[in-house]
C-alpha cells in the first residue's frame, strides 16, 4: 500500500528526500553520539572501542551542588523568556496588524525587527555603556536625579529581569513577524461580518484574532519549552561573561559546562551535559503536550 | 514486505556513515623512510603551521629553494591553517595518515595525547644523524625540559624561559605629582592612591576579568616568594620557589597570598581598583575611552601598538613601563617549558629530509633571518645588535614560532625601550635561571577529571572576583572553600603523589 503511494506519487516524494537526508545525518546519526556520555572517549579508539564507564561522566556535575542552581537557572530564565516573549509579540503583531497606513507598518515592522539581526557581542557593548558606574547612561541619569548610582554589574538579583527585558527586545519583533503571518491568512469575512454586526475594534481581536490565532501560539511556545533546558549560550556567556559575580542567578547548564570543561577538552563528561539536557527536553515538552491535548486536541503537535 | 528493501538500504547507508566516522585511525600510520623517491628528484616537504599565508611568503620559499640547492634537493610546501581550525586540522590530518612532513604542534593543542598515541616519530637517531644544528640552537634545559615520556618526540620552539608582565604608569601623572619612577609594588599603590585625589577623573587602576591579570594573580606572579603548581594556575595551591611540596591556601594559608587578597578587597573598596572590573570585556579598548594610570599587560616594555591605543585620545600624555621581576642571574627559575614545537609525523615519507631542512634553518644566523623575518632589506632591516626593524609587517609578519623559533638567533624587535631589550636578552639566556626541581613534570588529569571540571567552573565565580577585591571576603570565601574544598584537596593529593613518583625516578 504505501509503496504503491509513494510510486504512484515518487516525483513529489523526491523532493523531500534531501531534507530527510538533512534530518538523518545531522539530527538522528548524531543521537548515537549520546553514547559517548558512557565512555571515556579518545580519538584513537573512536566512539564504538573507547572503554564504558557507566555513569563516571555525570560525577562532575551531580557530584557538586550546582547543577540544581544551573538547571533552576536555565528553566526560571528561559520560562520568562518565554512568556514575556508570547505576550510581547503577540500584542506587537496585533498592533502592527491594526496599523492601516501602509508605509508606516512596514517602517514599524522592520523596525521591530531590526533588533534581532544585531550579534550579542554587540548587545553587550550597549549594555555596558547603559550600565556601568564610570559613566553608563542609567547610572548618570540616576545621579543626575539626585539618586545613588546602582551597581548593575554587581548585583545578581536585577540580572533576571535584565535579561529578560533583552531578551523581549531582541526576539520579539522577530516571532511577531510569525504571528502577523498568521494573523493576515485569517480571512477578512470574519472581520467584515463582525463589523456589520457592530463589534469594535477590541472585540474584534478579542474573538476573531486571539482565537485563530491560538494554534500558531500553541505551537511556537511548544517548540520553545522543548528547548527550555538548553541555556541560549550566545546570549548569556555575551551578556554576563566572566563576571562571576552574577553566576548566582544567571549561570545556565551550558555556561556552567563550558566553563568546567574548556580546559579538559573532554568529549564524555561534555555529552554527559548534551544528554542531561536532552532528556529534561523530551520530557518537559511530552508533558506539555499532553497538557495542550487535555484542553485542545488540534493544536498538539503529536 | 515491500518495507524491507528500503529499510535495509537506510539501515546499510547509517552503518556505513557510522563506520566511516569512527574508523580506526592507527592503521595507516606511514613507516618511515621506505617509500623514498629516487636520489635525482627533489623531495616536495610538506609543512603545516597555524596563521594566515603572508603575502611575501612565496616570495621567502623561492629564496630559501634557491640558497639550499646544491646541498639539499628539496622544495616547500608549506600550508597555512587559521588559528581556529589548526586544532581540528593537524588532529585529523594525523588520524587519517596524511603525509605531513614537519607539523606545528602544541601543549594546547593536541602535543600530549598525540604524541602518547605513537602519532610522532621519535627525533634522537635523526637529530643525532642530520639535526646537530638543531641540538645547538636550543640550551640543554630546553631539551630536557620538553621531553614526552622519556622521549625527544617534538622540537621545542621558543626564545625565553620565563613569562613577564608588566604595569603601564601614567608618566605625565607621575611627573605631575612629583613622584621618582617606580621601584616596588607599593610605590605603584601610593602612586594610584594620589592619582585618586588629585585626577578624580582617571581610574587609578584597571586589572582585567581573567584569573592572570586580576590584581592578585598578577602581584604575586613575579618578585614573590610564592609559586604557582604544575597543577592549578593559580595561587590557590601554592609552594615555595623550588619546592616540591604542593601547598593549599585552604588548609595551610600562604600569609603572603593571603595579604595580596585581603589588599586587593580594600583597594577595590576605596575604588582604586576600577569598581566596573568584573564587567569589562575588552579592557585594552574601554581603558582608550576611560584612562587609567595603572594599567597591567604580559610582556616587558611598553607594547608600540598596545601604547599607541592607550595614548590616542589623551594628548600629552605618556607611558612608561615598571615590572616587578628582577633579573638576577640564579634568582629566579624556571621550568623551561615552552609552548610551541615541531614535529615529524610518523606519516611522512621524507623524515630525513624534513630534519636536514631545519638543521639548515638552525644552522647560521642568514638562514635564521630569512626564515624568521623574510627578505632582509625588503621585509626587514638589521639594525645590529642581534635587534630588527620590521619594514613589511603586512607582507611578511613575525611568526618564528610557527617553525623555527630559538633563543640562539632570535633577534629582537628595535623599537621596544632598551630597558625591555635588557631583560628580554636577560630571559633568554637559560643559565639566568635555576633549574626548578619540578622541570620535566607533566601533571597527568586522567585522575581528576571531575575534580578539576568542579573547580574551573567555581573558579570565575568565587575566585576572580575575590582575586580583583569585587566581592565580600568573608562570605565569598567561605563559600568557595566549602564547595570547591574536596575538589582541590583531592588534586592537591594526586599532584603530590605524582610529584613524589616523578622525583623518585
Amino acid at each position: 500500500m504505501v509503496f504503491r503511494e509513494i510510486m504512484r506519487n515518487r516525483v513529489l516524494y523526491s523532493l523531500a528526500v534531501p531534507g530527510l537526508l538533512v534530518l538523518i545525518i545531522f539530527f538522528y546519526l548524531p543521537m548515537f553520539g549520546h553514547v559517548i556520555a558512557f565512555k571515556n572517549y579518545n580519538y584513537f579508539d573512536g566512539i564504538w572501542g573507547s572503554p564504558w564507564t557507566g555513569l563516571d561522566n555525570f560525577k562532575f556535575f551531580f557530584g557538586g551542588s550546582d547543577w540544581l542552581r544551573v538547571t533552576f537557572n536555565t528553566l526560571f530564565l528561559n520560562a520568562l523568556f518565554i512568556a514575556f516573549g508570547l505576550v510581547i509579540s503577540v500584542i506587537l503583531a496585533i498592533f502592527l496588524n491594526e496599523i492601516r497606513q501602509a508605509v508606516f507598518k512596514r517602517v514599524a515592522q522592520s523596525m521591530a525587527f531590526l533588533p534581532f539581526f544585531v550579534s550579542w557581542m554587540v548587545v553587550s557593548m550597549m549594555l555596558f555603556s547603559l550600565l556601568n558606574t564610570s559613566d553608563g547612561l542609567i547610572n548618570r541619569s540616576l545621579k543626575e536625579l539626585g539618586l545613588d548610582a546602582v551597581s548593575w554589574y554587581s548585583m545578581p538579583h536585577y540580572w533576571p529581569a535584565i535579561l529578560t527585558i533583552i531578551s523581549v527586545w531582541k526576539t520579539a519583533g522577530y516571532q511577531a513577524v510569525i504571528y502577523l503571518a498568521a494573523i493576515t491568512s485569517i480571512s477578512p469575512e470574519y472581520y467584515e461580518s463582525a463589523q456589520i454586526d457592530g463589534a469594535t475594534r477590541l472585540q474584534r481581536i478579542r474573538h476573531i484574532t486571539m482565537p485563530l490565532l491560538r494554534p500558531t501560539i500553541i505551537v511556537l511556545t511548544l517548540l520553545a519549552i522543548g528547548r527550555i533546558f538548553y541555556g541560549d549560550f550566545g546570549m548569556i556567556f555575551g551578556l554576563v561573561g566572566d563576571n562571576g559575580v552574577l553566576y548566582e542567578t544567571t549561570d545556565v547548564i551550558d555556561t556552567y559546562a563550558y566553563r568546567a570543561l574548556r580546559q579538559l577538552g573532554n568529549f564524555g563528561m561534555s555529552s554527559s551535559i548534551g544528554l542531561y539536557q536532552s532528556v529534561l527536553g523530551l520530557v518537559t515538552i511530552c508533558v506539555f503536550n499532553l497538557i495542550v491535548r487535555k484542553i485542545d486536541k488540534e493544536s498538539s503537535i503529536f | 514486505m515491500t518495507k524491507w528493501p528500503k529499510l535495509s538500504a537506510a539501515l546499510l547507508i547509517i552503518a556505513l556513515l557510522i563506520t566511516a566516522c569512527s574508523r580506526n585511525a592507527g592503521e595507516e600510520l606511514g613507516n618511515g623512510n621506505n617509500g623514498q623517491k629516487a636520489s635525482t628528484d627533489p623531495v616536495t616537504l610538506k609543512i603545516v603551521m597555524p596563521g594566515d599565508r603572508p603575502a611575501d611568503m612565496d616570495k621567502v620559499i623561492a629564496e630559501i629553494e634557491n640558497r639550499i640547492k646544491g646541498t639539499l634537493n628539496v622544495k616547500l610546501d608549506v600550508i597555512f591553517s587559521s588559528w581556529s581550525d589548526i586544532h581540528q586540522k593537524t588532529q585529523i590530518m594525523l588520524t587519517s595518515g596524511e603525509p605531513v612532513d614537519l607539523m606545528f604542534e602544541a601543549p594546547w593543542m593536541h602535543l600530549d595525547s598525540m604524541a602518547s598515541a605513537g602519532y610522532y616519530e621519535p627525533l634522537e637517531e635523526l637529530l643525532d644523524e642530520y639535526g646537530k644544528n638543531i641540538v645547538a640552537a636550543r640550551p640543554q634545559q630546553m631539551w630536557d625540559a620538553n621531553k614526552i615520556n622519556g622521549q625527544v618526540l617534538a622540537i621545542p620552539l621558543g626564545n625565553s624561559f620565563y613569562k613577564p608582565t608588566t604595569y603601564y604608569i601614567r608618566k605625565d601623572l607621575r611627573e605631575k605629582l612629583d613622584l621618582p619612577p617606580m621601584q616596588s609594588y607599593d610605590d605603584i599603590i601610593s602612586f594610584a592612591r594620589k592619582v585618586q585625589q588629585q585626577f578624580p577623573d582617571i581610574t587609578p587602576m584597571t586589572p582585567q576579568t581573567q584569573i592572570p591579570m586580576s590584581e592578585v594573580h598578577f602581584r604575586l606572579a613575579q618578585g614573590t616568594d610564592v609559586m604557582m603548581t604544575p597543577m592549578l594556575t593559580d595561587f590557590i595551591l601554592y609552594r615555595a620557589p623550588n619546592s616540591p611540596i604542593i601547598r593549599n591556601m585552604l588548609d595551610d594559608p600562604s600569609p603572603v597570598i593571603w595579604s595580596a587578597i585581603e589588599n586587593a578587597r580594600k583597594l577595590y573598596q576605596d575604588k582604586i581598583i576600577n569598581p566596573d572590573v568584573m564587567a569589562i570585556k575588552d579592557p585594552d579598548n574601554w581603558v582608550t575611552t576611560h584612562p587609567t594610570a595603572v594599567y597591567l599587560a604580559t610582556d616587558f616594555g611598553l607594547k608600540a601598538d598596545l601604547a599607541k591605543k592607550l595614548l590616542s585620545n589623551l594628548p600629552g600624555s605618556d607611558l612608561e613601563s615598571y615590572t616587578l621581576f628582577e633579573p638576577t642571574p640564579g634568582k629566579n627559575s624556571s621550568t623551561f617549558k615552552q609552548w610551541n614545537f615541531m614535529t615529524v609525523p610518523k606519516s611522512s615519507k621524507n623524515k630525513k629530509e624534513a630534519i636536514q631542512f631545519l638543521d639548515w634553518a638552525n644552522a647560521s644566523q642568514e638562514n635564521y633571518d630569512l626564515l624568521a623575518y623574510g627578505i632582509k632589506g625588503v621585509n626587514w632591516e638589521d639594525t645590529g645588535d642581534r635587534q630588527y626593524r620590521m619594514l613589511t609587517p603586512d607582507k611578511y609578519p613575525w611568526f618564528p614560532y610557527d617553525w623555527i623559533w630559538n633563543p640562539k638567533f632570535d633577534r629582537l624587535d628595535a623599537s621596544q625601550e632598551p630597558s625591555a631589550i635588557e631583560l628580554n636578552r636577560f630571559i633568554m639566556n637559560a643559565d639566568n635561571f635555576t633549574v626548578d626541581v619540578l622541570t620535566g613534570f607533566n601533571f597527568n588529569t586522567s585522575a581528576v577529571q571531575n575534580e578539576l571540571s568542579q573547580f574551573y567552573a567555581l573558579e570565575n565565580q568565587y575566585l576572580l572576583p575575590i582575586y580583583n577585591g569585587a566581592v565580600d571576603l568573608d562570605t565569598y570565601w567561605k563559600e568557595f572553600s566549602e564547595k570547591a574544598g574536596p575538589a582541590i584537596k583531592k588534586i592537591q593529593e594526586e599532584g603530590q603523589k605524582q610529584i613524589d613518583d616523578f622525583l623518585n625516578k
